[in-house]
């Protein structure tokens, strides 16, 4: 029985130490860059959705500690800790010199129905009445899906987690709550923490599981970069498959610096502000300026972004040149610590992951989601221009491309890129060419891919997709010319 | 349309093992319906009710038809359906439903595995974040439990890096799994 007992508790402490990443997930991630992008009536189309920076973009902070042992046991973290620490991990944005954000807190919660003022968000009663109707048809003006209130919800045992019946595992989430369909402007986000995972027990036994400060704090910043209207980056993904080939992360110091806060895996590294790291990488950085650029001239104690970024844009295109190929990561690496100072963005991250189609409609004239089986995305544009394309927002210098495959297991939640799950890379890219970029320029740089299986088949053409510049008579001419030599 | 999607929650990594050991039930079948309605008695709170046509119950008793309700946290999961398709093939890794009648897969994507055909029609089962670190330490801790497994499934476990598995050597390690938590 003892023995039992003893490989148990050694099962038990395996889970424990495993834990050494965590799956970061946001649903509809259009990445790296902006998390959500507009679409046909839902926003701007192909114009990120972003808050107004006009103003202060501003939150309400739960009264309550932040983490608290259970059965009402210690307070572990105070309120005031907590609301320094979320204004701390709001601040690593906030603070980016090229990125017009100020993020404020403005005080407690507003009351809610029943929830008073300034009140303690403690059981899942209370999480659901300051979010409030989720369905969007009657929420309470106050509440965050009523666009009341960003609020920012300490559940300091866990309680509420598990009386959504969420598994113990789940730290926290972000979650967006209202917007302008019109202008595609934020008004109201929500983020709840589960102080479970700081209240200085590690009982895996129990389903209670410790993060270290620096740990829980970097991924929290990552759900308020969500929360600000950033998707998932993936730059240094070599990491995360030699951790999955060996069992064991091997990440230099580089490594860990250049992979951005939003990599859609965390962990894998030493958490930045351990490592002596800055806790946004260049990628980070790049894109919540970009989100949010600083215009000229700059405010006191920030940069504009024209003068501090230039851009590398383009289409990935399959093999053919003509056909743009959507889902494909690229990487721009400065030739200079290119492990360290890189951006990326995923090709097409401006289009919908799902177009959807009218033809299956009951009436395809009158589509309706009653009556259609798959109207699409309303989100992404349906602009066929941007499908393949990409920017990325770099610092002066000398830059590589470097193409690759979104990684497999970011589906879902973890997505990076509109296309969900994602594809493997239609074809490889390698090329020694530099690019350089100038401050307040765009670069065009198209990239071909190589080794594409042909996208269409004998009897079509990828003529078919060119411009048409041709009067439609010429072009047919030259189609059936084009078929008669194959 | 893949299994996918679970709301904007950060997770923890968990391993088959621990997956396994923190649920109630596993079962094995299609997705006969989604509906996206209010919880009963949770004001505000939409739940997304899956109903599964169940092939086999891997872990537990579950019923031919078993209904399970998950909460739905953010908005645009509602458009979704948090990932659930009708006509989807499973296999759900569930926690025990609580006080409310929620549940979850366990370790949320980790345990929603979706099943398809090879070309050589072999089943596969990938979950929602492809299957990375399912295997991770489980080798170890087998061994520690004095867990013996089949010869394939033992090479799933120490070789697999991520991506599909073969559905029925998954399911024969959860089995064997689950068998030695009921004798703790």
């Amino acid at each position: 029985m003892r023995k039992r007992r003893e490989k148990l508790a050694l099962w038990r402490r395996s889970a424990a130490a495993i834990l050494s990443f965590l799956l970061l997930q946001a649903h509809v991630a259009f990445a790296g860059g902006p998390l959500v992008v507009g679409g046909p009536a839902q926003g701007i189309s192909g114009v990120p959705l972003v808050w107004d920076n006009t103003n202060p973009v501003m939150y309400r902070a739960d009264s309550g500690p932040l983490s608290q042992q259970p059965n009402g046991g210690a307070v572990v973290i105070t309120n005031a800790q907590g609301v320094a620490r979320v204004q701390s991990m709001f601040g690593n944005w906030a603070a980016v010199p090229t990125a017009n954000l100020k993020i404020n807190s403005a005080g407690g919660l507003l009351a809610v129905g029943s929830f008073p003022a300034n009140g303690d968000v403690k059981t899942v009663t209370d999480f659901l009445t300051v979010a409030g109707d989720i369905t969007g048809q009657a929420p309470d003006p106050n509440s965050c899906n009523g666009g009341g209130q960003s609020p920012i919800m300490f559940d300091a045992d866990g309680t509420i987690f598990d009386g959504l019946g969420l598994p113990p595992e789940v730290i926290g989430f972000a979650f967006q709550c209202a917007f302008n369909p019109t202008t595609g402007k934020i008004i109201s986000a929500g983020a709840i923490l589960n102080g479970r995972f700081q209240d200085g027990i590690n009982n895996p036994n129990a389903n209670n599981f410790e993060l270290t400060a620096a740990e829980f704090d970097q991924a929290f910043t990552h759900e308020f970069g969500h929360f600000l209207g950033l998707g998932h980056s993936q730059i240094n993904v070599d990491v995360l498959l030699n951790a999955i080939n060996t069992g064991a992360p091997n990440c230099s110091l580089d490594d860990d610096a250049g992979m951005p806060l939003m990599f859609p895996v965390l962990g894998l590294c030493t958490a930045k502000t351990t490592a002596g790291l800055p806790i946004l990488a260049v990628d980070d950085a790049a894109w919540i300026s970009k989100l949010y650029p600083v215009s000229s001239p700059p405010p006191a104690g920030k940069t504009s972004f024209n003068a501090a970024y230039g851009t590398i844009g383009g289409t990935v295109f399959f093999s053919d040149g003509v056909t743009p190929a959507q889902g494909v990561n690229v990487i721009a690496r400065n030739v200079n610590l290119p492990r360290r100072n890189a951006a990326s963005v995923v090709s097409g991250y401006l289009f919908t992951g799902n177009p959807g189609q009218t033809v299956t409609c009951v009436n395809p004239a009158m589509p309706t989601a009653q009556t259609c089986s798959n109207l699409g995305d309303p989100f992404g544009s349906h602009d066929p221009a941007l499908i393949g394309h990409f920017e990325i927002p770099l610092p002066p210098g000398t830059y590589t491309l470097q193409v690759e495959s979104v990684f497999a297991g970011f589906a879902g939640g973890s997505s990076v890129g509109s296309l969900d799950p994602p594809i493997p890379a239609p074809g490889t890219y390698s090329s020694a060419a530099t690019v350089s970029v100038t401050a307040g320029a765009t670069t065009t740089f198209n990239i071909t891919l190589q080794g594409t299986q042909p996208r269409f088949d004998a009897f079509e053409s990828a003529s078919l997709l060119a411009p048409y510049l041709q009067p439609i008579w010429l072009r047919r001419e030259q189609i059936i010319r084009e078929r008669q030599t194959t | 349309m893949p299994a996918s999607a679970q709301s904007y929650a950060i997770t923890v990594p968990r391993n088959l093992g621990q997956l396994v050991d923190e649920s109630q039930t596993v079962a094995q079948g299609w997705v006969a319906s989604v509906v996206v309605e209010p919880h009963g008695q949770l004001k505000n709170l939409m739940t997304v009710v899956v109903t599964l046509q169940v092939e086999e119950s891997v872990k537990g008793s579950v019923p031919k038809t078993y209904t399970f309700s998950q909460a739905v946290i953010d908005r645009r999961d509602l458009q979704q359906k948090m990932g659930y398709g009708v006509g989807q093939h499973l296999l759900l890794i569930l926690i025990k439903p609580n006080s409310y009648g929620l549940t979850s897969p366990a370790g949320m994507e980790q345990g929603r595995f979706r099943i398809e055909a090879r070309t050589d029609g072999k089943l596969v089962a990938t979950n929602g974040v492809a299957n990375t670190g399912l295997f991770r330490g489980l080798d170890s801790q087998l061994q520690a439990r004095g867990v013996r497994v089949t010869p394939e499934v033992q090479m799933m476990v120490t070789k697999s890096g991520v991506g599909p598995v073969p559905l029925e050597q998954l399911k024969s390690l959860i089995r064997t799994i689950a068998a030695a938590d009921s004798r703790k």
